[in-house]
């Protein structure tokens, strides 16, 4: 009875080895490399691509899982894009909904949860997330061939001075992040500094609109104080103002030092310019004018001031209620 | 004396009769429809109370009010690129609320745009004060307007 029973046991334990080993080799989806930036200022608009190899299951159909670990100061959901090349055809990736319950959890979290909980942040000292996209189309394996591609990655780099370790996770739907069938990779460190010349100041401390309720078609005053912020123009001989918009639909800039975008000297650092918006166009009687920005610079042009928020030109929106 | 007295009376009515008054109906107590037409250029502009008028070159900007009939029917706009002005057609159809007693200046275009007579509105003068929001409602724009 000992012996049938350990005949039994040993025949169930090489099963699930045999099982496993299976389930190892057939299904499985692994990071192979990572191309990033070294250095990137913040801002700035990088690409990254993540080489990923996936051997599916016999004719396995299933989505493509790519979690992306960033900064929690990076707006990934809205500052990225994914999309991916592949031997079995390309496409796009799309954010994953946080309800949705990642394949596989013990817990029941969702697929950002189960990441942060698997594999933490990193060496990361900085607040970091993951952040989880799915192919919008389903990949299928055929015969269970190898399947290799490419995940690019456009992201927008957070606003923060910072160094940091970004890192990559990918699986497919149904096999979620157990066992050894998931890729997992990170990338090098890179720093997140500031350009040279592009310095950022809150809109809120340096920046005022007069009168207090304006559309682009009134006449606006822009105040700034260059001494609030980074000191790029502090003790500037002339400040001027780059403006940047739609005029009929198409986008126009002009940041050319003309007499109508140079700013007066308050006194004390500080400037301002009254200005109709169309004028700073010269746009014509009848056609349209929309989604005013702008930006401070200095005689050279070799300082700009944006917006700390979003390291972006400055928006004049709209605040008229009547 | 008597005839002294009576000739410097009659003097006096001779000259008085003579002055045009331009603000006066000629019909009497009847009523006409008010005119300005002809070219207007900007005197001053304010917005809110402060004066803009050096802010911008308004120089260029010429209103031309067209009548027909002795009614206002059109109006054609030029040199107003570059400066606020509330037009956003460079011609179109005028009218006005009211021919006799105007008190609005409607000029239609592409979007209609009334002007508002901050002053009473004097047929044949040669000056007029109009408002108008070129945005926010809460922003008025008063302009002094000659006739060349």
């Amino acid at each position: 009875m000992k012996k049938i029973f350990k005949k039994i046991k040993g025949q169930k334990i090489t099963a699930v080895l045999l099982l496993f080993t299976f389930f190892l080799l057939t299904m499985c989806v692994q990071i192979t490399g990572i191309t990033q930036p070294s250095s990137v200022s913040a801002g700035q608009l990088i690409d990254i691509r993540v080489d990923v190899t996936v051997v599916p299951d016999d004719d396995d159909t299933k989505n493509l899982i790519f979690g992306f670990l960033a900064p929690t100061s990076w707006d990934v959901e809205a500052g990225t894009t994914l999309t991916y090349t592949s031997t079995v055809g390309d496409g796009t990736m799309s954010l994953v909904s946080t309800a949705e319950v990642a394949s596989n959890s013990a817990e029941n979290l969702s697929w950002a949860e189960e990441m942060t909980t698997l594999f933490g942040t990193g060496d990361n000292t900085e607040e970091m997330k993951w952040v989880v996209f799915k192919s919008d189309d389903a990949l299928t394996g055929a015969g269970g061939e190898n399947i290799t591609g490419q995940v690019q990655l456009k992201v927008t780099v957070g606003p923060n001075i910072l160094t940091t370790q970004l890192g990559y996770g990918a699986t497919l739907t149904d096999y979620g992040f157990v066992e050894d069938v998931y890729g997992l990779g990170y990338g090098d460190y890179f720093d997140v500094s500031f350009a040279d010349n592009l310095l950022e100041v809150s809109e809120a401390v340096a920046v005022t609109y007069q009168p207090q309720s304006y559309t682009i078609d009134d006449v606006i005053t822009i105040n700034y104080d260059a001494k609030e912020g980074f000191s790029g123009l502090l003790g500037a001989d002339q400040v001027y103002l780059c403006v940047s918009a739609m005029v009929d639909g198409v986008l126009t800039t002009v940041c050319d030092n003309n007499s109508a975008l140079a700013m007066t000297n308050e006194g004390d650092d500080m400037w301002s310019l009254k200005m109709w918006p169309r004028n700073l166009f010269n746009v014509a009687v009848g056609s349209t004018l929309t989604d005013f920005t702008f930006s401070f610079t200095n005689e050279a042009g070799d300082v700009i001031i944006r917006d700390a928020n979003t390291t972006q030109d400055f928006v004049l929106l709209d605040n008229c209620t009547n | 004396m008597r005839n002294i007295f009576f000739t410097i009376c009659v003097f006096a009515l001779v000259l008085v009769s003579c002055a045009e008054d331009d603000n006066i109906n000629p019909d009497g107590l009847g009523v006409f429809t008010v005119d300005v037409s002809g070219t207007w250029s900007i005197v001053s502009v304010w917005q809110n109370g402060n004066d803009i008028t050096n802010v911008f070159d308004f120089s260029s900007l010429n209103l031309e009010l067209i009548y027909s009939g002795g009614e206002p029917v059109s109006y054609s706009i030029t040199g107003a690129t570059g400066v606020p002005f509330a037009l956003k057609s460079t011609e179109g159809e005028l009218i006005f609320n009211d021919v006799k007693f105007p008190t609005e200046l409607i000029f239609l275009g592409n979007q209609n745009v009334t002007f508002n007579a901050v002053d009473p509105i004097i047929s044949k003068g040669g000056f007029m004060k109009l408002s108008v929001h070129l945005g926010c409602a809460d922003n008025a724009y008063v302009y002094s307007l000659k006739k060349n």
